[in-house]
């Protein structure tokens, strides 16, 4: 359990970031980089000198430094993987879980501010924006899985019979609140140069070195988090879907995060940027979802 | 058992407490003017003694008979579990705004007699205790109308200035109606009891809907829940902070008091239909708050926004807690009114706080608009930090206080969800659940804007960059409560039994320790854990390769000015506009040169948005009013000193025919 | 409650036509419109086979061919003919219609029970009925071309079909039959309005018509 929790942390996250940049690139029908590349960055980061701005004060410092224990925490947490729980009572509660990664929203977005940089403003405005419309999708459409389970607590949620056809609903609302909530296609291109149109990476444009380093990895985890909490609500969308235990489960459950992880990819090389006021309309469809599966839940009731 | 006292040590404290807060009252009114603070210690020492008295005598209730009496009334105190939690929070929150007063006063001395506004301060105190423990309603409505004239005295103390001058006078009208309506409902639910004692009032169903009705919306208007909140916003900056801090964080509360004494916990007017209701009204007023805080540029003002917002969420718990008990459901019954005490607590120490912040700011830097501030974390970084902590906390980020009540309210939407009678209130608790989730990330859009264009980035004008730290008793006070943001939200099994106390009547088993399943204070230290262990790593890997500093990232143009920082204009508009319709909001540009496409001399940009509710609601109802009773009053005031003895002299007959008849 | 098949194929019709509130191209919500016709069909034939009826399987196949290939067909043509493309919406923008739309179903599931219970055991066909003659009345109220309201217009008319079905012994198969093929002229004949708007106005945009008052 402890190993499992270890490659959890450790492991997965910066493998799943590098498999999506593989599949992104094969899909572009370039070679790409290995997948063990994050690996291979994160380590250079980390030995490279960071410069910070002159005008930061504590809160760009810390700010990193929170972000990664509360994504570490929310990745220990939720149980995205399919692998068992230690027990930790109610602390896997997925309102829980959705403020931890809040709380590392807001401490990242006083960071964007705190360099007086109009990227980091601009950046932290949208992040804000979007976020705001993702919060309610994902409370209700989990809110919705959680009926049936008769608990708030992710555990208790990933081990109850549920109706397929919410399990379906809440799984792609999921999803498309994890693209928007990461800064993937077609929300945000993560792999942009012009600031005018970033918005994750203009919050992060002051940070380097050490701090790019953790920034990077707790995004890795969050992404983790999001991406897998949607493979796991899909995979009970299957009919008849069996509730396994164990080590079947772990790997099932990894095999449909990168399953998910390559969706992704293949979304990031089909679909072209949505303009930015027209991300209101794309996340409502997972909002309409989110209520679909919502009406439905209370009928099963 | 009205008839005589019931002696306890909350009696006693409270009693203790009660003449404290009048002799301060007496000393800043005769305090020499180099003594101008001297009424600061017995306003503190009576803050103390009602903390005292809030946490003496355990369970048991307690009566004090004053030896006075109004009409029929006697003046009778309650002490009891739920006015308990009161006293407890007008003690702490008055606490900290004694300490904070004395430095923050000192930037108006000029302006502003300081032992006037002491006594005002004491009264204010002294009339909010009175509030929560009236027994009855004559005793209720003597210290409510203090209560008021006190606050509208504090409002109005920096009177040379107009604008303060009509918000003062918003604020007064503003109460006097609310007043006329909690009158009127007194009145009704006398004549249908017979009685003064809030413990004689027995009604239900459809007969308590109309007293209760009225007495809402009067409730309403002190609490600034929506539509009656216009007052609010206008008369919270108006006021020196730690009187912000009073009332935002206190005074508003009371009302809540009221609801939860008549509407909720002993059946006073228990009419079901007020359930909905109240769900109705703090929906709609949470998200107008927060949505209207957003537009805002005065910090304070700001601030008293989100005070709308958070009365919104503590008025759909009481809404929660009556419905829970109209379907017969003691766990959503138990957990709302739960909430909304706990929440009351709660914004009343961060609100309180983040007010406190402002007044610093105000005081060092002379202006509350946050446009020509910033970069302050750097000159008041105590005030700084404590501000990051209130605004996580009011934003309800774990592990803090606004969370832990925030998730409790969360968990009574997901009993309603449950447990619901009908589809359509289990769909309706879910859709909360996301109205809950929508108001926190616009909160946090907010406070984001707040905290990151006042305190950090660069300052924007020459008082933001001569700024200083407040004075140590103005630090103190607002450190003290930040650490009790954190207690509030890490001890919540504590509190537990208080709170069981005051909602489970005694016999009946508490619901509460069931409901509370997170181990947040278990959680945030191996957080704590592991952040000093990647701290410690950092400083590793940073001996070996230390940070530099240089500029900001400038796209090689050359050094960049505080103007070219991201505006709180510019960081709300996304939102605005998303919400246009909401507002009215609408974004004019002029540009203006001789080459306008390429090379433009000026460019402006001007985002409005039209108070509607203002003008197309409220001006127009006044001036009907204003010309109704214009023409009344017009025949009335004759100018004939005889018309006028007339007048008298029927009043004085209808008054003798009233009493020979009664 | 438990859904059955056929209420899950109607719901799907339902959720397709909140969807088309939400769209602003014209040949998507007439393909919206095709495949909406179509699942109702298999919902009629699927309740045909579960009450031994066929002449409800005849009418699915009456339905399918008329009204979910014909007409939308024939209006694909007409948009062709006239170069409508867009339609914008007057009154609600797409995305805020959408979400409305989705309130009503939700309404629909809430009145449903106090209408005339529907004997046949879909309980919930009942919702989706009210909830595809709610779209369709919020298509006809928030768009701006002739054209989308007379699509509005077929989303109603497949609710009060799905309406119709509900009841246990439905409408005798002639009265059915007649209604679709009213529908049928009906359709030809608004297609003939709407291109005699088109030739004396140059536009079909009904928020223009109020021009014609005095």
């Amino acid at each position: 359990m402890i190993l499992q929790l270890m490659v959890n942390a450790l492991v997965v996250p910066l493998l799943l970031m590098g498999v999506i940049r593989k599949a992104k690139a094969l899909m572009q029908t370039r070679r790409g980089a290995p997948v063990w590349q994050p690996f291979y960055d994160i380590a250079r980061l980390l030995k490279k000198g960071e410069t910070i701005s002159e005008k930061a004060g504590w809160v760009f410092v810390w700010a990193p430094r929170i972000g990664l224990v509360v994504a570490l925490a929310a990745a220990i947490l939720a149980p995205w993987s399919g692998a068992p729980l230690p027990p930790f009572g109610g602390a896997t509660n997925y309102l829980l879980v959705l403020y931890l990664m809040a709380l590392a929203r807001f401490v990242a977005m006083l960071a964007a501010m705190d360099t007086g940089s109009a990227f980091g403003g601009l950046g932290a405005s949208r992040d804000a924006t979007i976020s705001l419309l993702v919060e309610p999708v994902m409370v209700i459409g989990l809110g919705a899985l959680a009926l049936a389970a008769g608990s708030t607590d992710l555990s208790v949620i990933y081990s109850a019979p549920v109706n397929p056809v919410v399990a379906a609903l809440v799984g792609v609302t999921l999803l498309i609140a994890a693209l928007a909530e990461l800064s993937r296609m077609p929300v945000d291109d993560p792999t942009t140069h012009l600031e005018l149109t970033m918005v994750h990476e203009a919050m992060i444009l002051e940070n380097s070195g050490r701090n790019l380093a953790l920034t990077e990895y707790a995004a890795a985890l969050r992404t983790c988090v999001l991406l897998g909490l949607a493979a796991q609500t899909l995979l009970r969308a299957a009919p008849g879907f069996p509730l396994l235990s164990g080590g079947a489960r772990y790997a099932v459950g990894l095999a449909a995060l990168f399953a998910v992880g390559g969706l992704v990819a293949v979304a990031e090389g089909v679909l072209v940027r949505l303009k930015w006021r027209g991300i209101p309309s794309f996340l409502a469809y997972s909002a309409g979802l989110s209520l679909l599966a919502a009406l439905l839940a209370v009928l099963k009731g | 058992m009205l008839d005589s006292n019931v002696w306890g040590g909350s009696a006693l404290w409270g009693g203790a407490a009660l003449c404290a807060w009048l002799a301060a009252a007496f000393v800043g009114l005769i305090a020499p003017r180099p003594r101008r603070h001297l009424a600061a210690i017995p306003c503190a020492v009576g803050c103390l003694l009602l903390a005292a008295s809030a946490f003496a005598g355990g369970g048991q209730p307690e009566y004090l008979r004053l030896p006075l009496a109004l009409g029929d009334a006697p003046f009778t105190l309650l002490f009891d579990p739920l006015s308990r939690w009161f006293l407890a929070i007008i003690g702490a929150v008055g606490l900290a705004a004694v300490v904070f007063s004395p430095g923050y006063l000192e930037h108006l001395r000029e302006r502003v007699p300081v032992g006037f506004v002491w006594s005002a301060m004491a009264l204010l105190l002294l009339s909010m205790a009175g509030v929560v423990l009236a027994a009855n309603a004559i005793v209720f409505l003597v210290a409510w109308e203090a209560m008021a004239l006190s606050s509208f005295a504090l409002v109005a103390t920096d009177h040379t200035q107009r604008e303060i001058q009509r918000a003062a006078l918003i604020y007064l009208g503003a109460t006097r109606v609310g007043t006329a309506f909690l009158m009127a409902g007194f009145l009704w639910a006398h004549l249908l009891t017979g009685t003064w004692d809030f413990s004689g009032w027995n009604l239900h169903g459809a007969a308590a809907l109309g007293p209760a009705l009225l007495i809402l919306v009067g409730l309403a208007t002190k609490a600034g829940c929506w539509p009656f909140h216009l007052w609010l916003p206008i008369a919270h900056p108006a006021a020196p902070a730690p009187v912000s801090a009073l009332m935002s964080g206190v005074m508003i509360k009371t009302a809540i008091y009221a609801m939860a004494r008549l509407f909720v916990l002993d059946g006073h007017l228990a009419a079901p239909a007020l359930g909905p209701i109240l769900i109705a009204l703090g929906t709609v007023s949470a998200l107008w708050g927060v949505l209207f805080a957003l537009l805002q540029h005065d910090l304070k003002r700001l601030l008293a926004y989100h005070s709308v917002e958070n009365i919104g969420i503590i008025l759909t718990a009481v809404g929660l807690a009556i419905v829970g008990r109209s379907w017969g459901l003691p766990a959503l019954y138990q957990l709302g009114l739960a909430v909304a005490l706990f929440h009351t607590l709660n914004h009343a120490v961060f609100k309180s706080l983040l007010f406190l912040g402002a007044g610093v700011v105000d005081a060092r830097t002379h202006t509350r608009d946050i446009e020509r501030l910033g970069g302050l974390i750097h000159r008041m970084p105590a005030t700084a930090a404590a501000f990051i902590v209130g605004s996580a906390a009011i934003c309800a980020l774990p592990p803090l206080n606004g969370f832990a009540s925030e998730w409790l309210l969360y968990q009574g939407f997901f009993q309603m969800a449950r447990t619901g009678p009908t589809v359509g209130e289990r769909l309706c608790a879910l859709l909360l659940m996301g109205w809950l989730a929508l108001i926190g990330g616009l909160a946090i859009a907010c406070f984001v804007k707040a905290v990151g264009v006042t305190f950090l980035g660069s300052p924007r004008s020459r008082a933001a960059e001569k700024a200083t730290e407040g004075t140590r008793g103005m630090v103190a006070a607002q450190i003290g409560l930040a650490f009790a943001c954190g207690a509030l939200g890490l001890g919540v099994p504590l509190l537990i039994a208080p709170l069981s106390c005051i909602v489970a009547s005694p016999g009946e088993p508490s619901l509460l320790a069931a409901a509370w399943t997170l181990p947040t204070a278990l959680l945030t230290l191996a957080m704590m854990g592991a952040l000093a262990i990647l701290t410690l790593a950092m400083a590793r890997l940073a001996r070996k390769n230390p940070a530099r500093r240089f500029t900001t990232w400038d796209c090689g143009f050359g050094p960049l000015s505080a103007r070219t920082q991201y505006t709180a204009t510019s960081f709300a508009q996304p939102t605005l506009r998303l919400f246009g319709a909401v507002y009215r909001y609408s974004i004019a540009i002029e540009v203006g040169g001789r080459n306008r496409r390429y090379f433009p001399d000026s460019v402006d940009v001007r985002a409005t948005h039209e108070p509607y509710l203002e003008t197309r609601v409220y001006a127009p109802v006044l001036r009907s009013i204003e010309r109704g009773a214009g023409a009344f009053l017009m025949r009335l005031q004759a100018g004939s000193i005889h018309q006028y003895l007339l007048h008298v002299a029927l009043v004085l007959a209808l008054l003798l025919w009233l009493g020979v008849r009664g | 409650m438990h859904l059955s098949t056929q209420e899950y194929i109607a719901g799907t019709a339902a959720v397709l036509a909140v969807w088309m509130c939400g769209l602003t191209q014209v040949r998507l919500a007439l393909r919206g419109l095709a495949a909406q016709t179509a699942l109702l069909a298999v919902a009629t034939a699927a309740l045909g086979l579960e009450r031994h009826a066929p002449y409800e399987l005849l009418l699915a196949a009456v339905v399918l061919v008329v009204k979910a290939g014909a007409i939308p067909a024939y209006l694909a043509w007409a948009a062709g003919r006239l170069d409508i493309r867009r339609d914008a919406g007057a009154l609600l923008s797409p995305t805020l219609s959408m979400l409305a739309g989705l309130g009503l179903l939700a309404t629909g599931f809430f009145l449903a029970p106090r209408f005339a219970t529907p004997a046949s055991g879909h309980a919930g066909m009942a919702g989706m009925a009210l909830a595809l003659v709610f779209s369709g009345m919020l298509l006809m109220l928030t768009r701006r071309l002739a054209l989308s309201q007379l699509i509005g217009f077929l989303v109603m008319e497949n609710g009060i079909f799905l309406y119709s079905l509900t009841q246990t012994a439905g409408m005798p198969m002639i009265v059915e039959m007649g209604v679709v093929f009213d529908v049928l002229v009906g359709v030809l004949v608004a297609g003939l309005v709407i291109f005699r708007l088109n030739r004396s106005f140059e536009h079909i945009d009904v928020t223009q018509l109020r021009g014609l008052r005095n």
